[in-house]
């Protein structure tokens, strides 16, 4: 059918300039054979040499001579797929299967693998950078040899289509420098160079390239009429017929790049090893850094973040971040004297109003009048803070202190000491006491009014969610109040989970709604926010706020004991062992949001609401391909044989080895098979549907045009087309290139045949209809 | 020598950024990449400056006429007396034919790695014609694009094509059967000679009137008499350059000549030149002449008249013949 149209397109032409240029040959034509090799050589060096170099400069271990064997495989393979239009298609589609499926199959040890990989990067990098702490992804199988070869098998495997394209689809040296130097230069960034066989491979690929692009010669086109040897290309006033692939230029490209390589290899391999310094020398390179730093710590999602989230105080902003990324630098530097295991708040923010973004401090300011509350537990203590790093907008003070009373020792604003008096635990404050500040009109209409509002909005969702709690009842208010907190908060324990990487809330979703109801996992900030207006719902005045935190853990493996007298910094009971004033540095990891609840006599006193963390805190979060591939595998193919189980730390093994297993990819036990399987499906349903629809609609678009413009010529070839295709669905129409009066004949006899089939009968005149189709394909 | 622009830019560019990356990261691995780039700019030129020179450019054709609807084939050739060869070079060529010229420029974008080596460019006409390939321009160009060097070019070729010859039948129109002797044959048009200037084998194609029936008898073979021409002038073919009318001229033009020079009967053919109302007279006798003499007739304009080539030919001091005027499809015979 093409090659009918493109007669048409040729004698259109013909009509029109009355002189047509034919199909150009050239008397020593290339082979498309030895084009192809000698592409497939090429793909195969740059995935060798990229991905190999990488492994190598981090040394990685790998089966060297199975990745040679599989990249060449795949390289060639690739290559191949230019040799003609039906390898390419047919091609294709295998490859594309293949992939997937073999990706499912071998799902646990790819990603594993890949895994393996990040990790010992991310420790070289951590190394380099001197950072405290990294993310470490999850290794499932111990055997790193084995599946960091099946990872890389995989990611070569992927290069090399990607490479095909820039090599045998469109020889562009940016392109296939695009393609394989971010993973040499993941390791030269840090300033680890790989063995100059991979240097030297690189610099012979993006030279050879750089020829052959430059040189016009070196496109091998598969679609449509491109197989020819000439491309012809049709411009207004000219012309032009270029010859695709010649395949002296590759040999004359490859012994020219071969010997510059190997040369300047040679000759400058020495200074590649100079010792470079590891601070930046300007604030790109520093910036960078930064962003390099970020991401070994907290992963691609940092970069999508709506705020910085470098740990410390977020002033009550909630849910533009998709995870703490604490820095770990010390923020603050606390010297007091520990008097129990409770942990020590300092509180910075205090947020009264929620709206769906985050919390809000009030518009009246009852701090002087809450200064006034003469909250005494027998305790006298004295605490010194400096603020290093903490935002200094706000004073940390710790509870039952009185922010009137702050002295700053020095000049420096950012040290100060008070003395306070403070609870030795909840049991101090249970108790029934009189409420004088409470008869202040305004600061009653806050506490009964705004600290019990809530979102019309979300009070549905509150309800349900406390529709599942239950609370003890307890006589006395003050209790009641702390036993409906703790129900809160082992609801929470039950049924959700903490977590720093929880992601960020959709921007048209509510926080604590969206908390509530999809996420189901948190860190302070949403499990604080959420018990807030479940207290409030339930008509308890509560009230979010924000800080650090000094849990005993950190007095216990940070603190420094002082020289200063004890007496002097504390006189009270206490319930702990140590008995000195010791000097606390608090990172920004310690940051921290709690719940503040209104006992009558006592003010707003402090509640954890956050429940504690069972997930390993600095996983990766970034999958191979990130998709739940692993629900494919994990009950079908058991991989762990592969590993070596004495290996390592976190491998997961169960079970032994079942042969027949490796056939059993798809096992639909499972609800999450079942989606991963739809996800699949609706994938391979969608995306050629949205082809065909695109391609429809632009043919609409099209007619709709030719029929405006009265483009006669272009309507008949369209509805010819259109016809002898149909002919030929139908089998009436065999010729592959017919003329029109093949069409006409084929048309009878389907006319023919229709007329005896149906009832309903076509009357065409073919004769007319056709004799106009030639008047104006030829006109 | 010209400098691509854009190319030389780009390629500054990439220098630039990539020494631009090596210094801000301070990646000594990436300076042998910027010296690689660099290190190729010189090595480029001066190949590309010695070799430019070195290649030699000729154009021919496959076949000296086509008919139609065959196309003719030019043929391209270079050579190389270099050692080096360059990889790419651009032919500017215009094609047309002499009836429908154009001004379409085309750009023949080719490999030179080869010591020689040739392109076929068939072109294909809308009609019959002298269809002509013109080079007008060679660019050369260096391994990188950087650098190209023009070089103009005189390079022509033309080829006929000729109409599909037409069954005209028994032409010129033979005696009537029963008619004459061995020796006084009379030919219906022209003064042939009845002198036997020899004899010969019989060839299949000969005319039967000139079988020598009683040597052929005698010896049991047959033998052909070749008579001698004795007058200068026979038959004159008029073909008129109607533009209406020109492909039936040439296909009526061409099927005469063959049939006439195949029975080698003797005619001139008369070709007129509406512009310089003159004529060229061509004397076929065999394929050679023949082609000759229809490029001529393809190169003289066209005009509208359907009988300016005749009345010039008769109003003029001309050679007094057998005229067969051709218009279109009709030929016609007159003394």
């Amino acid at each position: 059918m093409l090659s009918f149209l493109d007669k048409l397109i040729y004698k259109k032409e013909i009509s029109d300039n009355r002189i047509v240029v034919g199909e150009i040959s050239q008397e020593k034509r290339s082979s498309r054979f030895l084009l192809c090799f000698f592409k497939g050589l090429l793909i195969f060096i740059a995935t060798y040499c990229s991905i190999c170099g990488l492994l190598d400069a981090f040394e990685i271990p790998y089966a060297k001579v199975f990745l040679i064997a599989g990249f060449a495989i795949f390289s060639f393979f690739v290559a191949f797929l230019y040799y003609n239009k039906i390898l390419f298609y047919a091609g294709y589609i295998i490859l594309f299967i293949a992939f997937t499926v073999e990706l499912a199959r071998y799902y646990l040890p790819a990603n594993s693998g890949f895994q393996a990989a990040l990790n010992i990067i991310a420790n070289e990098y951590s190394d380099y950078f001197a950072l405290s702490t990294i993310r470490e992804g999850f290794e499932t199988i111990a055997n790193r040899y084995f599946t960091v070869t099946v990872a890389a098998l995989f990611l070569g495997a992927f290069t090399a289509i990607l490479l095909n394209v820039t090599i045998s689809g469109y020889m562009n040296a940016f392109e296939t420098a695009l393609v394989t130097f971010p993973y040499i230069e993941i390791a030269l960034f840090i300033h680890k160079i790989p063995s100059p066989l991979y240097l030297f491979g690189l610099l012979f690929v993006y030279t050879t390239v750089i020829f052959l692009q430059f040189s016009k010669h070196s496109r091998m086109q598969v679609k449509g009429k491109r197989t020819h040897e000439f491309i012809r290309l049709k411009r207004k006033k000219e012309d032009s017929y270029a010859y695709q692939a010649d395949t002296r230029i590759f040999l004359y490209s490859f012994a020219v790049s071969f010997a510059g390589a190997a040369l300047f290899i040679i000759v400058l391999n020495a200074p590649l090893n100079m010792p470079i310094s590891k601070i930046a020398g300007n604030p790109i390179h520093k910036q960078t850094q930064e962003f390099v730093k970020m991401y070994v710590q907290s992963g691609y999602t940092a970069f999508f973040d709506r705020y910085n989230t470098k740990g410390g105080l977020s002033g009550g902003r909630l849910g533009g971040v998709s995870q703490v990324r604490p820095d770990f630098e010390t923020d603050l530097e606390v010297t007091f004297v520990p008097i129990s295991y409770d942990t020590v708040y300092l509180k910075a923010f205090t947020g009264s109003n929620y709206l769906a973004s985050g919390w809000y401090g009030n518009t009246i300011d009852f701090t002087d009048l809450e200064n006034q509350r003469n909250n005494d537990f027998g305790n006298t203590a004295k605490i010194h803070i400096e603020n290093i790093d903490a935002d200094a907008r706000f004073n940390y003070l710790p509870y039952f202190s009185d922010s009137s009373k702050i002295e700053h020792p020095s000049s420096s604003k950012n040290i100060y000491e008070i003395t306070y008096k403070p609870a030795l635990s909840e049991n101090d404050y249970k108790g029934y006491k009189e409420d004088t500040l409470i008869e202040d009109e305004e600061y009653y209409e806050y506490v009964y009014g705004t600290c019990l509002e809530v979102p019309e909005a979300l009070k549905e969702t509150l309800d349900d969610t406390l529709s599942q709690i239950t609370v003890q009842r307890k006589e006395n208010e003050n209790e009641y109040r702390i036993s409906c907190a703790k129900g809160i908060y082992s609801y929470f324990a039950n049924n959700f989970v903490y977590t720093m990487s929880p992601g960020s809330t959709p921007l048209k979703r509510d926080f604590v709604e969206y908390f509530l109801n999809t996420q189901k996992r948190g860190f302070c900030a949403h499990f604080a926010s959420a018990t807030t207006l479940l207290l409030r719902e339930m008509g308890i005045p509560a009230r979010y706020c924000e800080g650090y935190c000094i849990p005993a853990s950190l007095v216990y493996e940070n603190a420094v004991l002082t020289e200063n007298d004890y007496n002097e910094w504390y006189q009270g009971e206490k319930a702990i062992e140590i008995e000195s004033v010791v000097k606390v540095p608090v990172n920004d990891s310690y940051a921290h949001a709690w719940v503040e609840i209104y006992l009558e006599g006592y003010g707003f006193v402090p509640f954890e609401a956050t429940i504690p963390s069972f997930e390993d805190e600095y996983s990766t979060g970034f999958n191979f391909l990130n998709i739940n591939w692993g629900a494919l595998t994990s009950n079908t193919l058991n991989i762990e044989n592969f590993a070596d189980n004495g290996g390592n730390n976190n491998a997961n093994s169960e079970g032994g080895f079942r042969l027949g297993a490796l056939l059993d990819v798809f096992d639909f036990n499972t609800a999450s098979v079942k989606a991963t399987l739809l996800r699949i499906l609706l994938i391979f349903i969608t995306v050629p549907s949205v082809y065909f629809l695109v391609r429809y609609i632009i043919i609409k678009i099209k007619l709709s045009i030719y029929k405006k413009n009265n483009d006669e010529y272009r309507l008949v070839i369209y509805e010819y087309s259109r016809l002898s295709a149909m002919l030929k669905r139908k089998k009436f129409l065999k010729k592959k290139n017919p003329l029109p009066k093949d069409v006409k004949e084929a048309y009878d006899l389907y006319i023919a045949y229709y007329n005896n089939t149906h009832k309903k009968q076509k009357e065409i005149d073919t004769e007319k209809l056709f004799e106009y189709y030639e008047r104006i394909m030829y006109s | 020598m010209k400098i691509n622009i854009f190319t030389f830019i780009i390629y500054i560019l990439a220098i630039a950024a990539l020494s631009a990356f090596a210094l801000i990261y301070e990646q000594p691995a990436i300076v042998l990449f910027i010296l690689m780039l660099l290190a190729l700019l010189p090595l480029s030129l001066s190949i590309f400056l010695y070799a430019n020179s070195k290649y030699d450019f000729t154009l021919s054709y496959k076949t000296p006429f086509v008919e139609e609807p065959n196309s003719p084939v030019f043929l391209l050739e270079y050579k190389n007396s270099s050692r080096f060869p360059l990889f790419s070079c651009d032919v500017y060529f215009t094609a047309d034919n002499r009836y429908y010229p154009n001004d379409i420029t085309h750009k023949l974008s080719i490999p030179l790695t080869q010591k020689k080596n040739s392109f076929s460019v068939p072109i294909e006409s809308f009609d019959i014609g002298l269809v002509s390939m013109h080079v007008t321009k060679i660019v050369f160009q260096d391994y990188l694009s950087l650098f190209r060097k023009e070089v103009d070019i005189t390079l022509d070729a033309s080829v006929p094509v000729l109409p599909k010859e037409r069954n005209i039948g028994d032409f010129p129109p033979a005696v009537p059967k029963d008619g004459p002797d061995e020796f006084t044959e009379s030919e219906n048009i022209g003064n042939i000679s009845s002198d036997v200037k020899e004899i010969r084998e019989y060839h299949p194609g000969d005319r039967l009137q000139r079988i020598h029936w009683k040597l052929s008898a005698k010896l049991d073979d047959l033998f052909v008499k070749e008579m001698a021409h004795t007058s200068s002038l026979a038959i004159i073919l008029i073909p008129e350059l109607n533009k209406n009318k020109i492909h039936d001229t040439a296909q009526s033009l061409l099927s005469c000549i063959k049939v006439m020079y195949e029975k080698k009967e003797r005619f001139e053919l008369c070709i007129y030149n509406n512009n310089a109302t003159d004529y060229s007279f061509f004397t076929v006798t065999n394929e050679e002449e023949m082609i000759e003499a229809m490029v001529n007739f393809y190169c003289q304009p066209l005009y509208d008249g359907e009988d300016n080539a005749l009345n010039t030919y008769l109003n003029s001091s001309g050679k007094i013949a057998t005229v067969i005027h051709i218009v279109g499809k009709k030929i016609l015979i007159g003394e």
